[in-house]
């Protein structure tokens, strides 16, 4: 069963799902039941590097939100 | 002794009758091929709307029916996001098996001048199946079909490259830069699973699909089990360093989650196992 998901970040860049491209950050995204890893790509300014989510019993109206911030310059 | 040198003959050159070997991948590259990912959406084709066609099986019949969809898709027209155009202008992927593979992949290579009269009179139209017939009775393919490893598929998909594809393979698809996306299936007879012809499925062979002819793929799909012969495909796993993606092993480590995923895993691994046969041979209808 299709799942949905909204990858939170300050800006639109690329969404990757399981090391494939799969979309854009804030807005939602239909992915498969299970567990998935999901990261940013390249460039590596943003952190965490990749979470690992298992993603059930979401709709398109409520969607499970996965963060992602600006990692420290520093 | 006549004879006997006729048989050695035939022995010997029937040795030169073996399927044609699809290309070996030398390095894995999960950003090159023929993917969904690398096409381009098109002039008139848009993401907000996801058009996918799959067109079924049952011969001439199936590939008329599959014509007479996409002629009605081209009449069909919408108003999208302000601008006019056709239903078939925002098909996205096309899926295909058996004669509706023949239908999909010609379209896929010439889009709509599918529409030009060539494929209608020269395919649908034509006995092709009095052609393949006539075949089997060309001296020099009874050497071929002397081979082991050549049989009247090989055969048929030798006509259908000559007098349907024109020699076009995957390279050309990939030239085209632009959807529909072609999925042509089959089916793997050794495992009993769905053989797709798309360049994920090929990185589990270690072989690259941009050199397979157009038709030997249609063939493979088209190959219905008992009248005619199952297709072989080299299998190179092992050697193109391969790594696998992370849903699978995800899917494979976490399997009461998502069965159907877990299943798709699952056919993946015996493809790429070291313990598996050298060779792939496939059985499509």
């Amino acid at each position: 069963m299709l799942q949905y998901v909204r990858i939170n970040y300050f800006r639109s860049r690329n969404v990757y799902i399981d090391g494939a491209l799969s979309g854009k950050t804030n807005v939602i995204l239909r992915v498969d039941e299970g567990t998935h890893i999901f990261d940013l790509g390249p460039n590596l300014n943003y952190s965490p590097a990749s979470i690992k989510k298992k993603v059930t019993g979401t709709s398109a109206l409520r969607p499970i939100e996965i963060n992602f911030e600006l990692a420290d310059a520093g | 002794m006549k004879l006997l040198t006729v048989v050695i003959l035939a022995v010997f050159l029937g040795a030169c009758g073996s399927f044609p070997k699809n290309a070996k991948l030398n390095q894995f590259d999960a950003n090159a091929g023929y993917r969904f990912d690398k096409l381009d959406t098109g002039a008139k084709n848009t993401d907000s709307l996801f058009v996918i066609v799959v067109m079924s099986g049952g011969g001439t019949r199936a590939a008329a029916l599959s014509y007479g969809v996409l002629d009605a898709l081209r009449e069909t027209t919408i108003t999208w996001q302000g601008e006019q155009k056709t239903l078939l202008d925002e098909v996205d992927i096309i899926s295909s098996v058996s004669g509706g593979s023949f239908t999909a992949a010609y379209f896929a290579l010439h889009r709509e001048a599918i529409f030009d009269g060539a494929f209608e009179h020269e395919f649908l139209k034509h006995d092709v199946q009095k052609d393949l017939f006539h075949q089997l009775f060309v001296p020099g393919n009874w050497f071929k079909l002397f081979g082991l490893s050549y049989g009247r598929s090989d055969l048929a998909a030798e006509y259908y490259n000559t007098h349907l594809f024109n020699g076009a393979t995957y390279q050309d698809l990939i030239d085209n830069k632009q959807r529909p996306f072609l999925i042509v299936n089959a089916t793997d007879m050794t495992l009993g699973s769905q053989f797709p012809f798309i360049q994920d499925q090929f990185d589990l062979l270690c072989s690259d699909l941009a050199h397979l002819p157009l038709a030997r793929s249609v063939a493979s799909s088209s190959a219905f089990p008992g009248l005619l012969t199952p297709l072989t495909y080299e299998n190179y796993a092992g050697k193109c360093d391969f790594k696998d993606y992370p849903w699978v092993e995800l899917a494979q480590s976490n399997r009461r989650e998502n069965a159907d995923r877990t299943i798709r895993a699952d056919q993946r691994s015996p493809i790429t196992s070291h313990c598996r046969r050298a060779r792939a041979t496939m059985c499509i209808w």
